[in-house]
Parts: C-alpha cells; sequence; structure tokens
C-alpha cells in the first residue's frame, strides 16, 4: 500500500547509512517485518506526522543518533519526491495529510512540477502544430508529373554537360598531343625509311645478295602462280589470308576491346548474358574468332574451334566442375510437330543427358517473361525434357542477340546457353 | 575513346549503344565532334558557343533515343549537322549583327533543344535542389524517377533493371518517393 513512499525512505537510508551500518540496524531489528514497520514509522516521523516521537529521539532508539543531520538535510528531498508521486496521481494517508497540513516542501514542489509540465507541454505542443503543418503543406504542395519530370531533365541535362565538357577538354588534349608528336614521328619515320632504302641499296650491290633475292622472288612468282585456278580465274584464297584479313590489328583491336569494356559496364542496364551476346557479337563482327570472353563472363569460354558449330558448343566453367570435370554440353531446341518444340542437352560423347534437366530453370533475358519462367520451371520438375509450346518458344527469341537464351543451373550461377537449329534438324 | 572503332560502327549499332546508358555517349561525341565543330565554325566564328551547340545537340539526340522515339531517318551526322545548323541560326539571327542572316533552316530535321520556361522559377529550382538531395541521399529513389521520368521505362522494365520482383513494387515505392521528394522540396521552400 505504501510501498512506493517506504521504498524512497529505504532508498534514503541506504545512502545515509553504509552496508555495516545497514546491517547492524536490520540486526537491532531482528525480522523483515519489523523492518517495514520501522520504514514506516520512520516516515511518519521524518514528515512530521508523529508527533510523539521527534527525529532525534528515533534515531536514538535505533542507535542512528550520529546520523541526525544526514537524515534531517535528507527530509525535504524525500519530500521532494513524494510530492512527484502526488504529482503522477499516487495517493495515500500521508500524502493526504501532507496536503491537508499544506506542507511548504510539498506545496512548493507540486507548483515547480505543473509549472515544468505546462512549459514541456507548449513546447511539444509547438512541434506538434509545427509537424502537423508540414504535414499539411505537403499535402497542400501540388508536385506534378511535369514538374518532377523538369525538374529531373534539367538535372540530367546538367550531368550530361559536364560529361561533354570533359570529354572536350579531353579531346583538345588529344589534338593537342598529336600536333605535337606528329614532327616527331615524320623525323623518325623517315629516318627509319633512309636506313632501310639505303641498306636495301647496299645489299643489292653485292652481287651474291643480289642473287639470292632474286632467286626468292621467283619461288614466291611461281609458288602464287600454282595456288590461281586457271580455269576459273579465281583469285588465290588461301585460309591464312583469309584469317590474316579478318584479324584486327595494334591499335585496332585495342580499340575494340575499349568497346567490348564499356558494352561490359557494369552501368549497363543489360543482363550479364546480353553483355556478354553483344560483345561477342561485337568481336564477330570485326572477324575476332577467338574470343576468350573469361574476362567479362566468367562462365563462359569460346572454344576457336566451335564457335561455329551449328549449336553452339560452349564449355562450362567454374563451380560445374564439381559435378563432373569438365562438361562439354551441347544444348538445342528443336521442333518435334508443328507447335511443340523440345530442348534437349548432349554431353561430350553425344548421350542424352537428362538426369540433371530437372535441376534446370529456364530463365530469357527479357523482363516480361516471368509467367514463362514459373512456367518451365513446373514443367522442368516434372518431365525429362522440355517440351513447351510454340508461341513460347519463340517468345524467347524477342531481343535475344544471337538469338539463344540461358539455361541456368538452380541454386547457382551457372548458364548453358542454347540456339534454336530449326525443324526436326538431328544433332550430329 | 575508340579512335578506329568509331569510324566503323554503323548509325543503328550507334543507337543500340545509346539505348544502353550514358556511358556509351564518348563514342559518339568523339564521332561526331570535328565534323560538327567543323561544319559550326563555317558559319558562326564564336567557338565556344558552337561547342554549347554541339552539346546541345547531341543531348537532343541522346533524349530522343533513350525514350525510344527516336527513328533513324538520315545518318546521325545529318541529324546532327541540322540540329547544330538550326540552334545557330536561331542564335545568329538573335543579334543584331546577324538580323539578315540570308542561310535558311534546315526544315528536314524539326527537334529542337527545348527548354522550359518554368525551369528558372524559384519553385522549380526547388525541385531541382530537392531531387538532388534525393540523388544524394543514395538508394534506389532517384533512379526510379529518373528511369520512369526521364528514359519513359515501363514499371516492368524498372522492375527487371532494378531487381523488383513486380512492377506493384516499383509503383509503391515510386510513390513514397515522391513523397519523400516533396517533404524535400519543402525543406528547400523553408530554408
Amino acid at each position: 500500500m505504501e510501498f512506493k513512499e517506504i521504498n524512497i525512505l529505504n532508498l534514503a537510508i541506504l545512502e545515509v547509512l553504509n552496508e555495516r551500518e545497514h546491517r547492524a540496524l536490520k540486526l537491532l531489528l531482528v525480522s523483515e517485518e519489523n523492518y517495514q514497520n520501522f520504514l514506516r514509522k520512520f516516515l511518519q516521523v521524518i514528515i512530521g506526522r508523529d508527533n510523539t516521537v521527534s527525529l532525534e529521539q528515533f534515531l536514538e532508539l535505533h542507535n542512528l543518533s550520529n546520523k541526525l543531520g544526514e537524515f534531517q538535510s535528507k527530509t525535504i528531498e524525500i519530500l521532494e519526491e513524494i510530492a512527484e508521486l502526488v504529482f503522477r496521481g499516487y495517493t495515500s494517508e500521508n500524502t493526504q495529510w501532507l496536503l491537508q497540513s499544506k506542507n511548504e516542501v510539498i506545496t512548493r514542489h507540486l507548483a515547480f512540477l505543473q509549472e515544468t509540465k505546462s512549459g514541456v507541454l507548449k513546447i511539444e505542443r509547438d512541434a506538434l502544430k509545427k509537424r502537423l503543418a508540414d504535414i499539411d503543406k505537403v499535402n497542400a504542395l501540388e508536385l506534378t508529373d511535369q514538374e518532377i519530370k523538369t525538374g529531373i531533365k534539367i538535372l540530367e541535362r546538367k550531368r550530361l554537360k559536364s560529361k561533354f565538357n570533359e570529354l572536350n577538354a579531353k579531346l583538345k588534349q588529344s589534338h593537342n598531343d598529336n600536333q605535337r608528336s606528329a614532327p616527331r614521328k615524320l623525323k623518325y619515320s623517315t629516318i627509319f625509311v633512309l636506313l632501310i632504302v639505303s641498306g636495301f641499296i647496299f645489299a643489292v650491290s653485292i652481287p651474291k645478295v643480289r642473287n639470292y633475292i632474286i632467286k626468292q622472288l621467283q619461288e614466291i612468282f611461281n609458288k602464287k602462280i600454282t595456288e590461281n585456278n586457271p580455269s576459273t580465274g579465281s583469285k588465290v584464297n588461301s585460309p591464312s589470308l583469309q584469317a590474316d584479313s579478318l584479324r584486327l590489328q595494334g591499335n585496332g583491336r585495342d580499340s575494340l576491346d575499349l568497346v567490348a569494356k564499356s558494352l561490359q559496364s557494369k552501368n549497363s542496364k543489360d543482363s550479364a548474358l546480353v553483355k556478354t551476346a553483344k560483345t561477342y557479337k561485337l568481336y564477330r563482327a570485326y572477324g575476332v574468332k577467338n574470343v576468350n570472353l573469361k574476362a567479362y563472363e566468367k562462365h563462359f569460354i569460346i572454344h576457336k574451334n566451335e564457335i561455329d558449330s551449328i549449336e553452339g558448343v560452349w564449355e562450362l566453367n567454374g563451380k560445374f566442375k564439381k559435378y563432373s570435370n569438365p562438361i562439354k554440353t551441347r544444348c538445342a531446341i528443336r521442333e518435334i510437330e508443328n507447335n511443340k518444340f523440345e530442348m534437349v542437352f548432349f554431353d561430350d560423347a553425344g548421350n542424352k543427358w537428362s538426369l540433371r534437366i530437372k535441376y534446370f530453370l529456364l530463365k530469357t533475358d527479357n523482363p516480361s517473361k516471368y509467367d514463362l519462367l514459373e512456367y518451365v520451371n513446373n514443367e522442368l520438375i516434372s518431365k525429362k525434357s522440355l517440351v513447351f509450346k510454340k508461341k513460347d518458344a519463340l517468345r524467347f527469341q524477342v531481343d535475344m542477340f544471337l538469338s539463344e537464351f540461358n539455361v541456368v543451373i538452380k541454386n547457382s550461377d551457372e548458364r548453358v546457353p542454347c540456339t534454336y537449329i530449326g525443324r526436326k534438324k538431328r544433332l550430329k | 575513346m575508340a579512335k578506329e572503332i568509331k569510324n566503323v560502327i554503323s548509325d543503328e549499332e550507334m543507337v543500340k549503344l545509346l539505348q544502353d546508358g550514358s556511358n556509351n555517349l564518348d563514342l559518339l561525341y568523339e564521332k561526331h565532334h570535328d565534323y560538327c565543330m567543323n561544319f559550326m565554325n563555317k558559319i558562326n566564328f564564336n567557338i565556344e558557343s558552337n561547342k554549347d551547340v554541339f552539346h546541345d545537340a547531341l543531348i537532343v539526340l541522346y533524349e530522343k533515343v533513350v525514350k525510344g522515339d527516336f527513328t533513324l531517318t538520315c545518318s546521325i551526322q545529318t541529324y546532327l549537322n541540322s540540329i547544330c545548323r538550326n540552334q545557330i541560326l536561331v542564335r545568329l539571327k538573335k543579334t543584331e549583327k546577324h538580323s539578315l542572316y540570308s542561310e535558311e533552316y534546315d526544315e528536314r530535321i524539326t527537334d529542337w533543344y527545348e527548354t522550359d520556361e518554368s525551369e528558372n522559377t524559384s519553385r522549380m529550382q526547388a525541385i531541382g535542389k530537392a531531387l538532388e538531395m534525393l540523388k544524394e541521399l543514395g538508394g534506389k529513389c532517384y533512379e526510379i524517377l529518373r528511369r520512369y521520368f526521364y528514359e519513359n521505362n515501363s514499371m516492368e522494365k524498372i522492375a527487371y533493371e532494378l531487381e523488383y520482383s513486380n512492377a506493384d513494387n516499383v509503383k509503391n515505392q515510386k510513390a513514397r518517393c515522391q513523397k519523400r521528394l516533396k517533404e524535400l522540396v519543402i525543406e528547400v521552400l523553408n530554408k
């Protein structure tokens, strides 16, 4: 009942007495019940409700006469804490007596608490009002789509212009560099040409060397004649020459690599597959056949001799090696009926590789294909080979750069690219 | 960047690269810079102003490509030249010195570096500032708004590219972002 008040007093006693003194007091009072009664009585004495005994006498009775001063100074603190209890709505016989007797400390502290409350209330109310006003403002502010659009346009244009200014500065710098290095290049190339020409003149002037050169040139000439087909009159078309003409050299290849790198940029919106496909297409467009795309897409290695095969043979790399080391997988889609397609996998030996199919999940790079993804997934769980409708199969090829799509192994990043090979075409 | 590649890359490939984002603008810039600048320098001697016009023309092209309403009816070079020519003629004809300038506009290309009159109002400046704050805050808010309002991307496309599970989630996120933007605009206006 009076637990809260008694607790206040108990805490005050613990502050005044040390551990040994407190233990001695409890020993004196013998039981816990007596100690609680002591606290109750002590509280009544300290607040002045019990006048039968003075504070000094009360303390003396309990061997605490040496603590009189300290308890006297604690009195105000205790009363203020009781006032706070009253302020929060606590009531007891003691508090009622204190209020009736108009205890000065209690009255003053209650007035102080009331003032503080009003102040805090005012601050809180002001803050709340401000927040509500802000919310009103937010609700009242009509930000039209057109305004947001214009705002973003301004910002993006600012970004683009600063990018262009940087490019302009870079271009100017490179023009300057070229202008500076041009005379030097001319100087060195002139010296080089002069050295070659003078060396050649010197060599040719020696009869033995001259005879050797003439002999070699004659041999080359004869060889060219035999390579030509005199009946059709076709030109010399040796494979090595063709390959050379397709290969980009020096700066050209560097530049191609740079463009490829830009295609692989993190900021590109494309998926990893489309990035790879675009890079691959770029290299192919400029005749580079032996492309190791490992640097761009770690899951693929394209082999020089296999790149032109009709199915596209790809070697899986990476984690997949754990299961089979390494597996060369051919994957193809073929039309088995007029409106049905079948997807089959073949291992290196040409055997059907269907056991793993249930672990596959078909994924296209077209964002609108989520439905299909699930549909295919369900099919894969129940069937060894995948059969789906023609319209679905055609949808796979929408937006596919090389008419290829991915088969993604569930719970891993591995992919097997597939290519549509046409109707009823037999795999080798 | 790629000096050799810029000469062999076709206009169709260039448009495709631009659709992939502003990173590939470097290639476009380098490919057409010299020709456009030489072309403009013959009409107008103010090289700095010509540079601005060239930048504006690139922005016109880029904005049309990313919005998906660009169709190649002529080469990119011709397209840029026409925009540059028209822009520069307007600038020249505004000045007294060239008020009687006899060159005619290229009427085949009507695309123009359009600016909104409201761009300079304090309200629009506050919106711009709030957008910058939104961008600096990080997260996907600015990117969603940019893709939706600047590149006209569909919700499905944004969901796919920003790795949201579906378009509805993007829609909700966009609404939240617009609310956040409104709050930031008020914050800027109150300052």
